[in-house]
């Protein structure tokens, strides 16, 4: 209906001329395309848009109708689908249409039937879709691919309300809680936390948990399966808006039955070992007091026999007479025996608990020689051997425990000078790779070969004459080796013996 | 006058010989034979030094020896532990404040020589 000016008058020619002018203006560069088209769906008029894209001329396409613009296989479907427009007005549909040039793309129409003047007119608005149909598609194969990841998952994935009412399951939570499908759970679960839960405290604590955090995490429960068995899970929930704005709990679950029974065996292990160690400590530290009582009960008696005895000898309570005198030496040697042995039984074992206290100094190895020739002399003499000392007077500051090297050197010289019956004994000491060595060397009895490789053994005995408990060597091993050294023996039988023992140069 | 032992040690046997050896050496030696004894003699007799055995029937040497150390007015005593235990006495005595030590069975040279270090013969 053409219009009519504000006094109801037709139009002038220009004013006419202008209306159209403005209608093709409204049109001509919409980003849709629209055709205006007859009751036969041919073209009457189309928007400058309409040429721009499918290619065609102004003149061209007033020559064509709808379905020309759609590629051949889809030209059946056309009045199926603008069946509503026919009969109710309007139409919304998709399909696909088709350039000058071949190329295709999906468009939306929307359809308006117009009935102007006894005479039907349609009025299309085509939307190119294709940046949408390729949205949509992205968003199907990224759907496709999630899901995936959901269905396929080990871990259970689940979603309720926050009533706990299930809705959504995928086949992992189904399974690890017994159930033959997620359909089947959905079904059965009203609430999850009332049904599933196996301990009331952890039911409350889940609650409490969500209440005032929102969510929960690694939260480790016993669940009741489908079949009323149960197993451990560790849960994480959380609150979550859905979609259409509901706010519901979404969340996984872990099956942690095996770890826990893992971690229980474990702990029950540590337990056993903890016990262990325990009864190990009081073993020790019983055996500890018994050495320090035995320690005690043994030298206290001796320290009271060897003080009367001296204080007689001495003649400190008065004085005694030449066979008083001699059998007070018999006592005061035996005493003396016994105090030496007491300390060898006892070093040893102090020795092999690892309780020995080393005081390790920077000391001259020739002084400590000379010492022990000193203090050994007069056994020598009265034995009418030589007793001499070879020293290298190179050697270097070397660390050790003056008192226990003392007691191996002094212990090696009297094995010597008891095995010797004529010749003498000789200290010598020398630098050797890296190690102080000293040497004892005696002309004694000898030793056999087959017997060297037992001689620093505990307990063992080469000969009796010594006397002793066949512990000196021994502990003069461990003293050495305890200060980072080596003692070793070299002998021909008939001829002597010569003892060796080294000590780290610092 | 003669310079104030104090030995404690709850072996009479050994506690007999040896405060003859320290009554014989110049010394006034008196013997008691555990903590009560030593609080008793401390309070009416002041001793100038204490012979100190670890092994006592009630409280311990040790404990003993600690308790002095700490308390003002006895702790300028010298103390030196008597025992027959020997793991790393050094380090313990240090510990518990002992001013020396001597292990059983004792050489009397040495005991004598370290009282004499700590005391003197006599007091004059």
């Amino acid at each position: 209906m053409k219009p009519k000016n504000s006094k109801d008058q037709k139009l002038s020619e220009a004013e006419e001329k202008e209306y159209l002018a403005r209608i093709d203006y409204l049109s001509r560069y919409a980003n849709d395309f629209i055709i205006l088209l007859d009751d036969k769906f041919y073209f009457l008029e189309t928007n400058k848009r309409v040429e721009e894209v499918y290619g065609y001329s102004h003149d061209e396409l007033m020559k064509m109708k709808a379905t020309d613009l759609r590629p051949p296989e889809l030209r059946g479907l056309f009045l199926r689908q603008i069946d509503d427009a026919i009969k109710h007005g309007h139409a919304l549909f998709e399909t696909i249409h088709q350039k000058k040039d071949g190329s295709q793309f999906p468009v939306e129409i929307n359809l308006h039937s117009i009935d102007i003047d006894g005479k039907r007119l349609y009025q299309a608005v085509i939307r190119d879709i294709s940046a949408r149909k390729r949205a949509e598609e992205a968003l199907k194969q990224s759907e496709i691919r999630f899901r995936g990841f959901f269905e396929n998952s080990m871990v259970g994935i689940f979603e309720s309300t926050l009533e706990g009412k299930l809705t959504y399951v995928n086949s992992a939570f189904a399974r690890i809680l017994g159930y033959f499908s997620p359909e089947e759970m959905i079904e059965s679960i009203t609430n999850i936390v009332e049904q599933l839960f196996a301990d009331p405290c952890q039911r409350e604590g889940i609650k409490l948990w969500i209440q005032e955090k929102g969510k929960v995490e690694n939260f480790e429960a016993l669940l009741i399966k489908k079949d009323g068995s149960k197993i451990w899970a560790s849960i994480y929930a959380i609150l979550s808006k859905a979609d259409d704005g509901k706010i519901n709990y979404q969340g996984t679950i872990v099956d942690i039955t095996e770890r826990k029974r893992a971690e229980k065996l474990i702990e029950d292990s540590l337990q056993a070992t903890k016990e262990s160690a325990e009864a190990l400590k009081a073993a020790v530290k019983a055996k500890s007091s018994f050495t320090a009582m035995v320690s005690h009960e043994l030298r206290t008696p001796l320290a009271a026999l060897r003080e009367s005895t001296s204080q007689l000898l001495e003649g400190i309570l008065g004085p005694i007479n030449q066979e008083q005198k001699e059998y007070l030496e018999i006592a005061k040697r035996n005493i003396d025996r016994l105090n030496r042995l007491i300390n060898e039984v006892l070093d040893f074992q102090r020795l092999e608990a690892g309780k020995m206290v080393f005081n390790m100094q920077d000391n001259d190895i020739n002084e400590i020689v000379k010492e022990c020739e000193k203090s050994m002399a007069i056994i020598a003499k009265n034995k009418k051997l030589d007793l001499v000392v070879s020293l290298n007077m190179n050697l270097p500051k070397v660390k050790f425990d003056h008192d226990k090297i003392c007691q191996v050197i002094i212990n090696l010289v009297n094995n010597a000078l008891k095995g010797t019956e004529k010749g003498g004994i000789t200290i010598s000491t020398i630098q050797k790779d890296g190690f102080a060595e000293v040497s004892i060397k005696d002309t004694g009895i000898g030793i056999k070969s087959e017997d060297l490789p037992r001689l620093f053994q505990q307990y063992e005995q080469i000969t009796r004459k010594a006397g002793g408990t066949g512990l000196g060597l021994a502990i003069c091993r461990e003293l050495v080796e305890a200060q980072g050294g080596k003692i070793w023996a070299e002998s021909i039988f008939g001829q002597g013996t010569t003892m060796h023992f080294t000590l780290p140069v610092s | 006058m003669p310079k104030k032992i104090l030995l404690v040690e709850d072996e009479k046997d050994l506690s007999t010989v040896t405060q003859m050896r320290l009554n014989k050496s110049g010394y006034d030696a008196t013997v008691v034979v555990d903590s009560k004894g030593v609080f008793a003699v401390l309070e009416k007799n002041r001793p100038d030094l204490i012979l100190l055995d670890l092994l006592l029937p009630g409280m311990q040497g040790g404990d003993i020896c600690k308790q002095l150390k700490a308390d003002e007015r006895y702790k300028s005593i010298p103390i030196i532990l008597f025992t027959a235990s020997s793991c790393d006495l050094e380090k313990y005595a240090k510990e518990i404040g002992a001013d020396e030590y001597v292990l059983k069975p004792y050489d009397p040279t040495e005991l004598l020589g370290k009282i004499k270090k700590l005391i003197g013969l006599q007091t004059g």
